[in-house]
């Protein structure tokens, strides 16, 4: 294993932070740790169970997978980087208002995959919806309200 | 603690007509285009292969599909990453009818046709990116690119796209010294699928595209009257729809010169060529004027003679007289061994408001010495333009004119010629060069004005004077130095068998001599130097130096894990026990900064220490042998011009009796074979290039052929490449062995070696994933030839199947394949691996998503690549876009790791046998580091 840290230049939410890290980190870390974005839960740290979602140029990313030196030069966005607890983006306004969580520790994943979908495809169907969402895990039994928020969202995006 | 970030929706909203700079961001949406076998248009409309039967259904399937487009026979996809629109278009399965062939096929026309291809330069990287905007009252194209066309290209999108010209906007994308014309097309035609969302399509750098032109005269060997060229092409993709340019601006529609013309591009997923225009130019006017020449040749005319009675035109006709009187050529003949070629070109240029024609008459002399060498001996050239936008001094004009002809006469490409450097070979004496007006006025003390179009007949011209000095015909520009050296040789008379009857003695007594001394067990020392002299090396030899280090991946090798580069100590495990890299910096002490040229040599030719001692074969002397003199110099030069660093690694203990270095000597004898790497002539240079860095530098072999119980490669031609194995990972076999579902080509190795994925086969990892990182700093063209020459190796592709049906059979099978749904390892599969691995479920992540039921890992022989994939992961891509794989070593037993790979094997490669050992191997492979 390499132990030697390097400079990194990572540009999260539209801010470009300069860090140190070993190159190899998974991106989770740098995010939670040093930039302070908590809205990536860390879950399974195999890429298995979707909590740790970032969008890395608009596609979905497990960023617990996901090592430092594979995203520098890219374009990362957080569940922070999609609004905030003042105004919240139009995906988190539909999980707010349809109250699709119970511990809530997955919705992180929940939203920024259906956001992901979005930018791909505006208006998707409920079928689109549940297979964009097949992997990403929920143990509290929500998906019912999950569902029910992604197709708000879908419809009220432009 | 949540930081606040800046709301990001501006970036979303891109392009909304302040901000001219190209979309990026999370809305860019990846095109890819899906060309046909080959591309062929004769001037006018697309004549080549039409889709006969198209099915999009498993291109659709493919998860971020955002849109599959067919409009004629242009097929496109756009996705949401660019590695789902490439396997995306691979997966469509489009056959193609037979392309239209000539509309009057008579015998008398086959009889006499003719030809030609021009291959252009190497095309640039370059995108474009297009955004249909329908928000406003009447929809918009905006397309950001790079090109010198802007107009040409507004017009050509806007007819395509059915929008009137006002409605299309063309930007720069901030490019530049690239032609983005073709893929500027193809970005609007797939944008306008995808309202709102912009596109964006990369045009990939590729080696030279070749141009084939083919002429043939009527049934009555009639030479029809000149006139016009028809002026540049559309864009690919406007040929592929079918649209009708005639008319527009920029191209107009010539009756056919001479002869009738199919013209098609190869390769046909590559650009046709540079720019549309400018190198279709030259090809068309080298293929009508050699024709031209090569007819009044077959029918006793004077070419100079048949041109006047057919050019109507008088600025032509006082234009082609004046050259000829310049150069005398109805007064004298050729003197012997020298020739003389004629050529013209008329040409209208609509760029220019109003248009501009410009008319060129070229004679070029040569003169073929007793040597053998070629000369250009004096060059008369004719130009008249019909506005004077520049006047260029009269030097400038005569370099312009030496230039292009000195560029049509490359050397004769050598298989250790490193990129596409050109430099001249032939002896190009400073060649007398004539300039002369309409009115016969030399113009070689006085100011004229200048355009490029007045060097297009320069290659007709001299392929015409080399057929009357030599009597050999060269079709293809610009020319091959091999061939030209050839025909050449055939006028001299020099003997071909009397050569070979020398080579072939020099080459057995060397042989002998070799045997002789490599059978000594104990070499003699090569006394150290005390300091090599570097500033001998030009720039020029360390860079070449550097790429054959690129190529045979020294510092791979030579460099811990972590370590710094070239200092060795990387332990090598092999069956006879661990030998530890050296240090190959040029430190006097502890690298190899006391070893002369002499010493290096022999270690990379014969494996022996400058010290004496044999080398193990590990470090692959039997394959850097075969390098070139030039490139082992080179080579040298490049090392002995890094940093030296002191740093001892530690010292190789093999257990007897493989410690007794000595017995190198008789494994040498057995084994070994001293030779520098002889082109095959019966070969192209293309085949050659790759066939020298497969087996010499790339040394491919080292763990890609099988060895022997003694360590060394099997012989025989059955084992070349027949797949090894090397740090505990499978090297597959890369000939006809191979396991792939898929047959190999030469597009998807070059899509392997370049970018470490090729989206039928899987991805590089493992120890052949630093291999990748070297390659992609190699020269375009080198790898290109790796792909070339290893592709002429693999069993050739099955005729019975288009690789895309086969694909997404394979896919659709591993889905339904109900017998694995009961095995113990679909859950865990469902668990650990679908999220990135199923083939046609859940959300498109970032990275490639390879698909296993194409994996070639899957349908090998061995499991061993597998388990090591599944153990260790994927930290280290060969390409970082590819992303990462977690390694599963510490949260599933041996057990679990059997269920799996069981499964896998089972659901993705159905119809091979269940792997044998996979206990044995999985709780081996646990033990090991895992490659980086």
């Amino acid at each position: 294993m390499k132990h030697s840290t390097q400079i990194v230049e990572l540009e999260v939410n539209g801010q470009t932070h300069t860090l140190e890290a070993e190159p190899d980190t998974p991106l989770l870390y740098v995010l939670r740790n040093d930039l302070e974005l908590n809205g990536p839960k860390f879950g399974c740290g195999l890429g298995e169970c979707g909590a740790c979602t970032v969008l890395v140029d608009g596609v979905a990313a497990r960023s617990c997978v996901l090592s430092l030196k594979s995203v520098a030069g890219h374009r990362i966005t957080t569940l922070e980087g999609l609004g905030s607890p003042e105004s919240p983006g139009p995906v988190q306004q539909a999980f707010i208002d349809q109250q699709a969580a119970q511990c809530g520790y997955c919705l992180n994943g929940m939203i920024m995959t259906v956001q992901a979908l979005l930018n791909r495809n505006p208006h998707p169907t409920e079928q689109q919806i549940r297979q964009e969402l097949k992997f990403n895990l929920c143990r509290c039994g929500t998906h019912v309200e999950i569902v029910a928020a992604a197709l708000q969202a879908a419809n009220t995006t432009k | 603690m949540t930081v606040p970030a800046p709301h990001s929706s501006d970036h979303l909203v891109a392009a909304s007509g302040k901000d001219l700079s190209p979309p990026a961001g999370p809305t860019l949406l990846q095109g890819a285009v899906l060309r046909p076998q080959t591309l062929q248009w004769n001037g006018v409309r697309y004549t080549g292969a039409e889709p006969a039967h198209i099915d999009t259904q498993a291109a659709q399937a493919v998860p971020g599909i955002v849109a599959v487009v067919v409009r004629g026979s242009f097929m496109g996809v756009v996705a949401s990453q660019l590695n789902q629109a490439l396997h995306a278009r691979d997966q469509i399965d489009a056959r193609w009818n037979e392309p239209e062939r000539d509309q009057a096929p008579t015998v008398a026309a086959a009889e006499n046709q003719k030809t030609y291809t021009w291959s252009a330069s190497q095309a640039a990287n370059t995108w474009s990116i297009g955004l249909f905007d329908t928000d406003g009252t009447e929809p918009r194209m905006t397309v950001w690119t790079c090109t010198a066309h802007t107009e040409l290209l507004r017009a050509e999108v806007a007819a395509v796209c059915g929008l009137p010209e006002n409605r299309v906007q063309v930007l720069p994308n901030g490019a530049h010294h690239a032609e983005g014309y073709d893929s500027a097309v193809d970005a609007a035609l797939l944008a306008q699928h995808v309202p709102g969302r912009p596109v964006k399509v990369a045009s990939a750098a590729q080696a030279a595209t070749r141009m084939v032109l083919q002429l043939s005269t009527d049934n009555a060997r009639h030479i029809e009257k000149l006139s016009q060229y028809p002026l540049r092409r559309p864009s690919v993709a406007a040929l592929l729809c079918g649209a009708s340019l005639i008319g527009q601006g920029g191209f107009t529609q010539a009756a056919m010169p001479y002869g009738l013309l199919q013209q098609s591009i190869e390769p046909a997923n590559a650009p046709l060529s540079t720019t549309p225009d400018a190198s279709a130019d030259a090809a068309l006017v080298f293929a009508r004027e050699s024709f031209f020449d090569e007819t009044c040749r077959e029918q006793g005319l004077d070419p100079v003679r048949a041109r006047l009675e057919r050019v109507d035109d008088p600025t032509g006709q006082t234009l082609i007289r004046s050259v000829a009187e310049r150069a005398k050529w109805f007064d004298q003949t050729s003197p012997p061994m020298g020739g003389r070629g004629f050529a013209y070109s008329h040409t209208i240029d609509h760029e220019h408001e109003p248009p501009r024609a410009v008319w060129s008459a070229w004679i070029a002399e040569i003169q073929v010495g007793p040597d053998g060498a070629v000369d250009l001996t004096r060059v008369t050239v004719g130009h008249s333009t019909e506005s004077l936008p520049q006047r260029n001094d009269a030097e400038t004009i005569e370099n312009q004119v030496r230039h292009a002809a000195e560029r049509l006469l490359p050397p004769a490409a050598a298989h250790d010629q490193w990129g596409e450097s050109f430099g001249g070979s032939f002896a190009l004496k400073p060649a007398q060069v004539d300039l002369v007006t309409p009115e016969g006025r030399s113009q070689v003390s006085t100011p004229m004005a200048w355009n490029d179009q007045a060097t297009l007949p320069a290659a007709a011209a001299i392929a015409n004077a080399i057929f009357d000095a030599t009597g050999t015909r060269l079709r293809d520009a610009p020319f091959d130095g091999r061939l030209l050296q050839q025909a050449v040789d055939r006028k001299l008379e020099r003997s071909g068998t009397r050569k070979l009857t020398y080579g072939v003695l020099g080459g057995i007594a060397a042989a002998a001599a070799g045997l002789l001394v490599s059978a000594l067990p104990w070499r003699s020392a090569i006394a150290p130097v005390q300091a090599v002299d570097t500033s001998v090396y030009s720039a020029q030899a360390i860079e070449r130096g550097r790429l054959v280090a690129l190529a045979g991946d020294c510092m791979v090798c030579h460099t811990a894990e972590g370590g710094t580069e070239n200092t060795g100590g990387r332990p090598l495990d092999t069956p006879f026990g661990v030998v530890y890299t050296t240090n190959i910096t040029p430190d006097p002490e502890t690298g190899i900064g006391a070893w002369s040229y002499k010493a290096f040599e022999r270690a990379m030719r014969e494996g022996i220490h400058r010290d004496g001692r044999h080398l193990y074969p590990v470090f692959p002397y039997t394959s850097f042998a075969k390098l070139s003199d030039g490139d082992m110099q080179s080579l040298y030069a490049y090392l002995m011009t890094r940093e030296p660093v002191k740093a001892s690694p530690p010292k190789t203990q093999l257990a007897f009796p493989f410690s007794a270095r000595p017995l190198m000597a008789s494994w040498n004898t057995l084994f070994h074979k001293n030779e520098r790497f002889e082109p095959d002539p019966s070969k192209t240079t293309l085949w050659n290039r790759g066939a020298y860095l497969v087996q010499g530098a790339g040394h491919c072999t080292a763990c890609h052929s099988p060895r022997n119980t003694m360590g060394a490669e099997k012989s025989g031609d059955s084992n070349f490449l027949a797949g090894g194995f090397a740090d505990g990972w499978e090297a597959p076999p890369l000939n006809e062995l191979s396991r792939s579902p898929i047959a190999w080509t030469e597009e998807s190795l070059f899509s392997y070696l370049r970018t470490g994925n090729a989206s039928t086969h899987g991805v590089a990892s493992g120890p052949m994933a630093p291999v990748v990182e070297g390659l992609a700093q190699l020269p375009e063209s080198d790898v290109r030839a790796m792909a070339h020459y290893l592709a002429s190796l693999a069993r050739p592709a099955a005729e019975t199947e288009p690789a895309a049906l086969t694909a997404a059979r394979l896919e659709d099978a591993s889905r339904n394949n109900r017998a694995v749904m009961t095995l113990p390892g679909e859950n865990l599969f469902e668990g650990a691996c679908a999220v990135c691995h199923d083939a046609r479920e859940g959300p498109p992540l970032f990275g490639a998503r390879p698909s296993l039921a194409l994996n070639t890992n899957l349908h090998s022989d061995h499991p061993d690549n597998v388990i090591q994939v599944l153990m260790h992961g994927i930290s280290d891509p060969g390409n970082l876009g590819l992303g990462n794989m977690p390694g599963f070593k510490d949260s599933l037993n041996d057990q679990q790791m059997k269920d799996l790979v069981q499964y896998l094997r089972a659901r993705f490669a159905p119809d091979k046998p269940a792997w044998e050992k996979v206990d044995e191997k999985i709780a081996a492979i646990r033990q090991q580091p895992g490659h980086p």
